[in-house]
């Protein structure tokens, strides 16, 4: 009876505390590796690249918002031109012979400069730089951009705003549209909730008379060329703030544009990121290649299904047909060069919002043509985080394309950052 | 002693049954998974490991607030299982369905997305918060059908959701965007009889008209879209998950400093700015970092030269140079007894990012170009109204602009446009011709006045 008693009151004793230890260990455990995880991320490159930042050590978080290879000083060698919203400044980066970088500011005080056009805008035999002026880098609706011209004057720039009042502008290409000779210019004018498409009549002594193509907010970039092939100049541009379209301006000449709407698509989500004219498939017209990636109106974007890259095969008589050749998550920009040297143009990606929680995810990636328009993508990079924009060319001199790419540190998370990054390409060369 | 047993006896098998119900509740809950990730804010993972412990032995509430602090820092794969657990707990949790959905939406998982919000759409709404969320839930399913490419389908959700201005502006766009111009015209002049300074439904009214031909029509909807300010929220995300990420981390203190400095509260901006400093300490915080310019305007407002220098040489060395940097620099350099460099910097400053205050600052530094700065600085206080819609006070405005220095052009153009939209049309037809006497390529008012001349004007001039 006793030891009855006894068990009894060590069980009454023992399973509420046996309950409370044992209790919570059996909860159950959420395994990382089965969280949901976007993002993109692909086997290691095989063309060798070695990544050389431009600046090894920074302090804060760069906004670097385009980066172009050119060879601005016309000594042969290629510099980097750079856009440096947060220094509200247009970059040279020049390489030394020791293979580390000079940097200088070319053009000072420019609000927010989206994208720095050089050309001989004069026809004087230097090149001038044309600054597509956001005034902000967040969005913003307010009457803040400009076009600002800076005539080269032996080294010296002047400047000439030839294009005030009117919205964040994102972007200026030149072209002589009306066949007289002269550069004239197409203007993106990305706004807010408004913008427009303008294209600025060059009437010379770096005076301009804008006139509008397209009312429509968002549009990135307008590139340049004969897309109809019928001699003279058209406009093309990617609209992009809650529409998603494809719009050429084909010249009719005499100043006279036809509007035609090549593409749109009812995601309004798609992000598209850019427009790039180059012909991909080497037949001798031009195509479209359009990075999607942007979601940055979310605080955190995340890596969507339909991001990554496509590419509009032109097909003659404005049709243009839609080829999807990548998926990078969070797409902002492209470039088009042979990396490889097989003499088929491939294509680069950098992605701006890729899964980043994932650190194998790539941040830079290129995508080989096989000759066919079948394309391989390769992983070449996983940090610098925040790629933005990037630009292809031999920047070391040795013939083959190096990657230069810039970093926009406006999304979390503020680690692997980046300013200005090159990876030269190896291929070729011994280990 | 026997009864003593017996007692004993039922108290063990009473604690054997509530013990077994015990564990079973545990084996079924589920340990809240905290993400590794290290964000620079250094305030944030701490705040998100108490509400992960608190949601360890809460109740649905606490995981589906756990849920939310993830989602307002963008780790939306970790939100996902906490939102789950809360809705295990209390299936009709109505913003645990709301914030799970949420983030298979962000994830790009449209249709369990879709499926996700249908539940949300579906539930009894106890209250209006829960009623506009049912509204968005409905719209987000209609954008996820777009996002599909699915038109059909997202014009089904946005006509189940119809007296909501953002569905009925995406109908209207479907309704364009198919080739029925036609069609989305009643709905946008219904709802520009409710909202009539909505710039997207004045763009579609544009665009609309466009597609069927009434050029004059759609070159009037385009001055009005010139002249709209009111925007039709059409992504409710921001407005969701905004406070989300106010709940943990700097970007509440943030959103104090800013509300303070509205306040023109000088030495609670400093208080709050400086407090963000501490917290940021070394870190690469953005958000610390969007604080600066108020935070610098304080230490001018405040007289605290020395402070505005030592912030300004700071942001310079994280490579930070702007309009705002350098006209504050202006004003601790003017404070400290420097005018001729201070005129420097402004002028730099004004190169940048014209203001009125910044032109009222030179006007009375430089007496020699003080009209021009007048001119430009009323210039700016016109556009001001104008942008705000008050078109009369605006007149005034460029007037004194054009009194200042007749040789400014954009004023003359603005007052121009002021006369248009109030349909004064010769002195409008008077300022544009004026403008182009200074800018003689001014291409809107070249077609302004091309506009004017045409007899179709004269004869079509309605919306």
């Amino acid at each position: 009876m006793l030891i009855r008693l006894v068990l009894l009151i060590v069980l009454a004793i023992g399973i509420p505390i046996t309950a409370m230890v044992i209790g919570p260990s059996l909860r159950q455990k959420i395994d990382p590796a089965k969280l949901y995880s976007g993002g993109t991320s692909y086997p290691a490159t095989k063309v060798p690249f070695i990544f050389e930042p431009t600046q090894p050590q920074f302090r804060g978080l760069p906004q670097i918002t385009n980066v172009q290879v050119v060879d601005f000083d016309q000594d042969g060698q290629n510099e980097i031109v750079a856009c440096d919203s947060l220094g509200s400044q247009i970059l040279l980066l020049k390489r030394r012979p020791d293979e580390s970088w000079e940097e200088s500011t070319l053009i000072a005080d420019v609000a927010a400069p989206a994208h720095a056009t050089v050309v001989d805008i004069d026809q004087d035999g230097d090149l001038d730089v044309i600054v597509s002026v956001l005034g902000n880098i967040l969005p913003d609706d307010s009457v803040v951009g400009r076009v600002e011209l800076f005539e080269n004057n032996d080294g010296e720039f002047q400047r000439h705003v030839i294009l005030d009042d009117v919205r964040r502008v994102a972007d200026v290409q030149p072209g002589d549209f009306d066949g007289d000779g002269d550069l004239d210019l197409a203007v993106a004018v990305f706004g807010y909730s408004r913008g427009s498409i303008l294209w600025l009549e060059n009437l010379g002594d770096f005076s301009f008379r804008d006139h509008l193509l397209l009312s429509a907010p968002g549009t990135i970039h307008v590139p340049v060329g004969d897309f109809d092939q019928d001699g003279d100049l058209d406009i093309a541009a990617i609209v992009t703030q809650d529409e998603e379209e494809l719009w050429a301006f084909e010249n009719l000449g005499d100043g006279e544009f036809r509007p035609r709407l090549l593409w749109m698509t009812y995601n309004l989500d798609l992000g598209s990121a850019g427009l790039v004219a180059a012909d991909l498939d080497q037949d001798g017209d031009l195509d479209f290649i359009l990075p999607a990636g942007d979601n940055l109106e979310d605080f955190d974007a995340y890596p969507q299904p339909y991001h990554g890259c496509y590419w509009f095969e032109n097909q003659g008589d404005w049709k243009f047909v839609e080829h999807r050749i990548s998926d990078l998550g969070g797409t902002y920009a492209a470039s088009v060069a042979d990396i490889n040297g097989d003499n088929y143009l491939d294509v680069v990606l950098v992605s701006l919002t890729n899964n980043w929680l994932n650190p194998e995810n790539a941040s830079v990636v290129w995508l080989e043509n096989d000759g066919q328009q079948n394309f391989t993508p390769w992983q070449v990079a996983a940090e610098p985080l925040h790629l933005v924009t990037v630009a292809t060319g031999d920047v070391d001199g040795d013939g083959t394309a190096d990657i230069v790419s810039g970093s926009l540190n406006v999304r979390r998370p503020h680690r692997n950052l980046g300013r200005v990054s090159v990876w030269r390409n190896q291929q070729g060369k011994q280990p | 002693m026997k009864y003593a047993t017996i007692a004993l006896l039922i108290l063990v098998v009473l604690e054997a049954i509530g013990a077994g119900i015990y564990l079973s509740g545990e084996a079924a809950r589920t340990i809240p998974l905290v993400p590794t990730e290290k964000l620079a804010d250094p305030t944030i993972m701490p705040q998100i490991e108490a509400l992960a412990e608190q949601a360890s032995n809460g109740t649905a509430n606490d995981w589906r607030i756990y849920g939310e602090a993830l989602i307002g820092k963008g780790f939306y794969a970790h939100a996902e299982p906490a939102f789950r657990e809360a809705l295990r707990q209390d299936p009709e949790n109505f913003d645990a369905m709301f914030g799970l959905a949420f983030c298979l939406d962000r994830m790009g998982r449209m249709q369990e997305s879709s499926v996700a919000y249908s539940k949300v759409v579906q539930a009894p709404s106890e209250s209006p918060e829960q009623q506009i969320g049912q509204i968005n839930a409905l719209f987000a399913m209609g954008r996820n059908a777009q996002r599909e490419d699915a038109p059909e389908d997202a014009q089904r959700y946005f006509q189940q959701n119809a007296d909501y201005p953002a569905a009925e502006y995406q109908l209207a766009k479907l309704a364009i965007r198919s080739g029925h111009a036609d069609k989305a015209l009643p709905i946008i002049q219904k709802n520009l009889a409710n909202i009539p300074y909505s710039l997207g439904f004045h763009f579609l009214d544009q665009r609309a008209q466009s597609e069927l031909g009434n050029t004059v029509r759609a070159y009037l909807a385009a001055a009005m879209v010139e002249r709209s300010a009111y925007l039709v929220s059409q992504n409710f995300n921001t407005n969701y998950v905004a406070p989300l990420d106010e709940g943990t981390g700097l970007s509440g203190r943030l959103s104090e400093l800013h509300l303070a400095a509205l306040d023109n509260d000088t030495s609670k901006v400093i208080e709050i700015a400086e407090a963000i400093d501490r917290d940021a300490a070394d870190h690469n915080v953005f958000v610390a970092d969007l604080a600066k310019s108020a935070q610098l305007k304080a230490y001018i407002q405040a007289n605290d030269t020395e402070k505005a220098l030592a912030l300004i040489d700071q942001l310079r060395e994280k490579g930070r140079i702007d309009a705002v940097t350098l006209e504050a620099e202006g004003d601790a350099k003017l404070q400290s007894g420097s005018a001729e460099e201070a005129v420097q910097l402004w002028q730099r400053a004004v190169q940048l990012s014209p203001s009125e205050a910044l032109h009222q600052k030179l006007a009375k530094q430089l007496p020699e170009r003080s009209d021009y700065h007048q001119s430009r600085a009323a210039m700016m206080k016109g556009l001001f109204e104008f942008r705000r819609n008050r078109i009369r006070s605006a007149i005034p405005q460029f007037e004194k602009a054009i009194q200042f220095d007749p040789t400014n052009g954009q004023a003359h153009f603005y007052l121009g446009e002021m006369y248009f939209y109030l349909d004064d049309l010769e002195p409008a037809a008077k300022a544009y011709r004026e403008c182009l006497k200074q800018l003689p390529t001014h291409g809107r008012a070249i077609d302004r006045l091309k506009f004017l001349d045409s007899a179709e004007s004269k004869t079509d001039s309605g919306t």
